[in-house]
């Protein structure tokens, strides 16, 4: 076969390819544009933060709500009782299956009642109080009874008769072995 | 928009007291209202005024707190005003001679077991004896810490800073007493000097009590512990 020849068939096949190709780019930019608005256009999270904080609407969403976050922090603070320094929190736990109410008094509330809580009901009353260092008389009331053995106590002592219990708290030497 | 609101609202509001866990319900009232509510006391006139000026002195010195101040003349209104002078007169007595009658919401003070005593329902007889008996363990044992050398008396009184040993004094004073109140211990007994020894070194290591407390524990001995609770029992001596 001559050169000429071959350069022939060539040619023949590459307008045959053009040809095909033709049709199927008819429409392609129609199909493009189409396949574009069907999906989402990806953005990152700080795009979308401007793109919000640049509307006027939702800018002051943004301050009511932390307006509204500061105003409920305020409310917060302004009912909770005097709050104490924090310290580390200290379990007070008694079982007592049955009991309507369980409280207990102690230094640390100038023996005034504080309520334990039993949440699921399974007679296991508890409170977490946070306590500054210190030895802390206490005892338990259940049902209004006098209930001064803490099993959790460092020490007991008895007064006029009853129990108190006794817990130091705030250093590493202040556990049972002791 | 609405419930983002509303739940930030509701957070906030929930942050504060859930972060503190249980919370103390006691105020920290100021000592004009404490004063306030004495002036207002059934008591004479005199008496208030001497009470008054010794708590003044107590609150500004830290040898009170108005928390647990304000408490316990509450508590005494419910009583006929002869037994509560009697009470306070004891209290007003300790601070004049310098003691701490009261370290707050923790540790020994006069005026956390009136409470105590009150909590379990003890007769204002009784607590009045204990109350005196408390005295008389601070008296004693100040001056006999004094006497074997284990500390130094300077002036004494109410307006007088406090100094790391009058915290001393209060606590080996109320190991004693709890020992011989509460324990049944008496001036002979042998376990007398562990039980005051363990007390002040549990507070050592609780930092209620400076480290160098517990070498001062090291000191003391079954005589000079014996010899406070003859003192608290015969005032005479002293």
């Amino acid at each position: 076969m001559r050169w000429d020849e071959v350069d022939e068939l060539i040619r023949a096949a590459v307008a045959k390819d053009v040809e095909e190709g033709q049709k199927r780019l008819c429409g392609l930019e129609e199909r493009v544009i189409r396949e574009l608005a069907r999906r989402p256009v990806r953005r990152s999270f700080w795009e979308r933060v401007r793109e919000f904080l640049s509307r006027p609407a939702p800018r002051w969403a943004l301050v009511g709500a932390l307006a509204a976050l500061l105003l409920g922090f305020a409310l917060g603070r302004l009912t909770a009782p005097t709050p104490i320094p924090q310290w580390n929190p200290n379990l007070f736990v008694i079982a007592a299956p049955g009991a309507k109410s369980v409280a207990i008094v102690g230094d640390f509330s100038a023996w005034q009642p504080l309520p334990l809580s039993d949440p699921d009901g399974d007679g296991i009353w508890s409170a977490i109080i946070p306590l500054p260092p210190g030895r802390y008389e206490y005892a338990f009331l259940v049902d209004g009874k006098w209930v001064g053995q803490d099993p959790l106590a460092h020490e007991y002592l008895r007064t006029f008769g009853e129990y108190v219990s006794v817990r130091y708290i705030g250093g590493e030497r202040a556990d049972r072995s002791s | 928009m609405r419930i983002a609101l509303l739940s930030l609202l509701f957070f906030g509001f929930a942050l504060f007291p859930v972060s503190q866990g249980i919370t103390i319900p006691l105020r920290t009232p100021a000592p004009e209202e404490v004063l306030s509510f004495l002036a207002g006391m059934g008591l004479p006139p005199e008496f208030k005024a001497a009470l008054s000026e010794a708590l003044t002195l107590a609150f500004s010195t830290g040898r009170a707190t108005t928390t647990v101040t304000l408490l316990l003349l509450q508590d005494l209104t419910a009583i006929p005003a002869e037994k509560a002078e009697r009470g306070l007169e004891i209290i007003r007595y300790a601070i004049s001679q310098g003691f701490i009658v009261d370290t707050g919401l923790s540790g020994s003070s006069m005026m956390n077991e009136v409470r105590k005593l009150l909590a379990l329902g003890r007769s204002w007889e009784e607590i009045e004896y204990v109350l005196s008996l408390r005295l008389n363990f601070l008296l004693a044992t100040r001056s006999t810490l004094a006497r074997y050398g284990l500390i130094q008396l300077g002036k004494i009184g109410p307006d007088v800073p406090l100094a790391p040993s009058d915290r001393f004094v209060l606590e080996v004073a109320w190991a004693v007493g709890d020992f011989v109140l509460w324990e049944g211990g008496n001036p002979g007994d042998p376990r007398i000097l562990s039980f005051v020894r363990e007390r002040l070194n549990r507070l050592c290591g609780i930092g209620v009590l400076p480290a160098e407390a517990s070498k001062f524990a090291a000191t003391l001995t079954p005589e000079i512990l014996q010899e406070i609770v003859r003192l608290v029992f015969q005032p005479e001596r002293r």
